[in-house]
Order: C-alpha cells, then structure tokens, then sequence
C-alpha cells in the first residue's frame, strides 16, 4: 500500500489518519473534508459552545431533549415537539422517558408529544393539524442520514449507511468508520451505525489497523457509550439500549432521579444508564455487558 | 526512549470515564462528579498506546498529548 485517501475530515478520519502514521505508514495519505475550515471537533457545539452564545428564543422539531435544557438553562421559551407518545422511549424504555419528560416540564418546556410537522412557516412552525407553533427561532433536531449518495454508483453495498464486514471492511481496499459505517458488532450479534463521538474515534482507529495490518485484523466490537447532560442530571449510558425487552431499576430510585438502569434483551444484559449517579458507579456495568456478549459469542 | 507528556484540559471534562478504563494505571475519576485524574503526566513507555487510545476516545477532546 502506498496511497491512502481518507473522506472525511472529522473525528474518523482524524483518528484514522493520526493511527495510519503512528503504526509506521510512510506513503501518501491524503485527507478529504467537505469544509472550507480545518477539522474541529463537533459535539461541543450542541454542549457548550451553545450555551455560551445562544441568545434567542428557540424552538425544536423532535427529540432535542438535551439542546431544550441547554436553551432552557439561557431563560429562553422552549416548545419541544415529538412525535413519539413518550422521547426516548424506544431507547431508555417507557418509565425512564417519562421522568425525562417530567425533568423537561418541571423546568419550564412545553413539551408536546405525539405531534406531527407539516413545514416551518413564516413565524414558526405549522402542525400537521394547522396550528401554527410561534417561534423566533426553529431548531430541527430530526436526526441525520449518512451521507452515502456519492457512492451510489459505486458498487459498495449502501444500506442506511455503507455496509462492512465485522473488520469494517466495505469491499477489497476498503473500509468505513464513524457515522456513514454500518457493521455487525460480533459482542452483540446486531447491526449497528453509530453517531457519536467516541465510537467515530475508536472506529476510525481499528479501520485503520485492520487496513494496514490485513494479516492481524480483528473484528470491531466495542461497547458503546453516550452520554448527555439534561440541567443538573447527567446521562451516562453503556451498550445498545435500542431492542432492550427488559428495563431492570438495579440500584436508586427514578423518582429520585438517581438511578442505575439495566438492559436486557432475551435474558442477556445489552446495556446499563446511569441518571444522576457517580459517573464511576457505570464502570462495572461497562465490563459486565462485555462480558456477558463475549460469553454468549463463545457459546455460539 | 522517547518522553510523553499528558496536558489534560479539566474543565472540557465530560466525566465519561472512557480513559480510566482504556488505560486504568494513567487515568482515573474522582468519586463524587467522575471528572478524570492524571494520576500519571509523564507515562512511561509501556504506557503510550493506551494513553494515545484514551486521549483519541475521549468525548470532550480534553486530553492532548505532547510528544516528541
């Protein structure tokens, strides 16, 4: 190998880039980025830089739960607007939305669910019943698609993101890392397409090593993370909490809002949250969903 | 032998804890808030892939390194 092209100039790519020359690579790398800037780093943008320069009042279409308690904690007039009956159901579970939806509302955010959009109009944003919702500012916060258009005549297989193997290969001579990657985590068994900030680095370091290093790849199988801050709560979450069948209170009290939850699907613990707990407290869980994947993945 | 030097910007801390567990004898968290402990500036060699991990895994980007 003596070329290496890297699309895309953000935590991936960095980190893919930065790995390629620290495990010995002397050829050409040369690094993409759809930006005019050089690459920054992303999510303090929604974290803190936000909360240091907001000034309007704002408004969101959808989950933006952690963005509403940012505009929130500026004295701003928050509408959040979901769809869903309860946010982040489908991924904490029901009870645990619901506190979270309590934490929006006894802050202050009319939060209004089961909602559809039809457009932003003129002085807000129109429902799909006709009402208009006021706002000075809208925040979309709907989620994003990878952006794989440019390969749709490629050849590689796109499917809500570019398909690999477990080594985050798409195709001979290739492989993906970050958000537009969508590859089957052997500790849980599923698909997954990430968007976060520690799985772009890690990702865009083993896609690295495995494309350097063919004859001592390995399959990428980390144990998701995310965390949020909702006011004065902090969310620290562990696994793939989305598919969980069971939701397990193991230690605190929802009520309390300090708590310690854990995910279960067909019996097996897939994720752990934690909600206003010592962040330490979720380490243990961290290496329990680990191992209860790997021993399942060897029972296999 | 080459030197590295930990500069850890603890106000971007984010308390996720994810350089405690990839290099557990350089970092750690403190109890109550989980905001990271440089329990090692200057690690030794033995120590440097984990530490470029943790620095490269951190969320808040609050860990940079200074080598050589």
């Amino acid at each position: 190998v003596n070329r290496i092209v890297i699309v895309g100039a953000s935590a991936a790519g960095l980190a893919a880039a930065e790995t390629l020359r620290r495990e010995g690579f002397a050829g050409t790398v040369t690094l993409i980025g759809g930006e005019i800037d050089l690459p920054y780093d992303r999510p303090p943008l929604s974290k803190q830089i936000l909360s240091s320069q907001w000034e309007a009042e704002r408004l969101s279409l959808r989950s933006a739960a952690h963005l509403a308690a940012v505009a929130r904690g500026l004295g701003c007039d928050v509408v959040l607007l979901e769809p869903a009956p309860v946010p982040l159901a489908h991924a904490v579970g029901e009870r645990i939305g619901r506190m979270l939806s309590d934490v929006h509302r006894g802050q202050g955010v009319d939060l209004r669910t089961g909602v559809a959009v039809a457009e932003v109009a003129d002085g807000g944003v129109r429902l799909a019943g006709g009402e208009l919702v006021e706002a000075d500012e809208v925040l979309v916060a709907i989620g994003s698609q990878p952006n794989t258009e440019w390969l749709a005549r490629s050849g590689l297989h796109l499917d809500d993101g570019v398909v690999c193997d477990a080594f985050l290969q798409a195709a001979p001579g290739i492989y993906a890392a970050g958000d537009v990657a969508r590859w089957p985590n052997p500790l849980f068994g599923v698909p997954m397409r990430i968007e976060h900030r520690t799985n772009a680095a890690e990702q865009g370091m083993a896609a690295a090593r495995n494309l350097l290093h063919p004859e001592a790849r390995k399959p990428f199988a980390p144990v998701p993370y995310f965390w949020s801050d909702q006011y004065d709560i902090k969310l620290h979450a562990y696994g793939y909490l989305p598919g969980h069948d069971t939701v397990e209170i193991v230690e605190g009290d929802v009520e309390q809002r300090r708590f310690l939850a854990a995910y279960h699907r067909a019996g097996r613990l897939v994720g752990a949250l934690a909600v206003g707990m010592p962040p330490k407290s979720i380490r243990p869980w961290r290496q329990a969903i680990a191992a209860a994947a790997t021993t399942e993945t060897e029972q296999q | 032998v080459t030197a590295m030097h930990i500069e850890f910007d603890e106000p971007k801390c984010v308390a996720a804890g994810q350089c405690a567990m990839v290099a557990p004898d350089v970092f750690d968290q403190r109890e109550d808030d989980g905001v990271a402990i440089v329990l090692d500036p200057l690690p030794g060699p033995e120590q440097h892939e984990a530490v470029r991990e943790a620095a490269a895994v951190c969320p808040a980007a609050a860990i940079r390194l200074v080598e050589p």
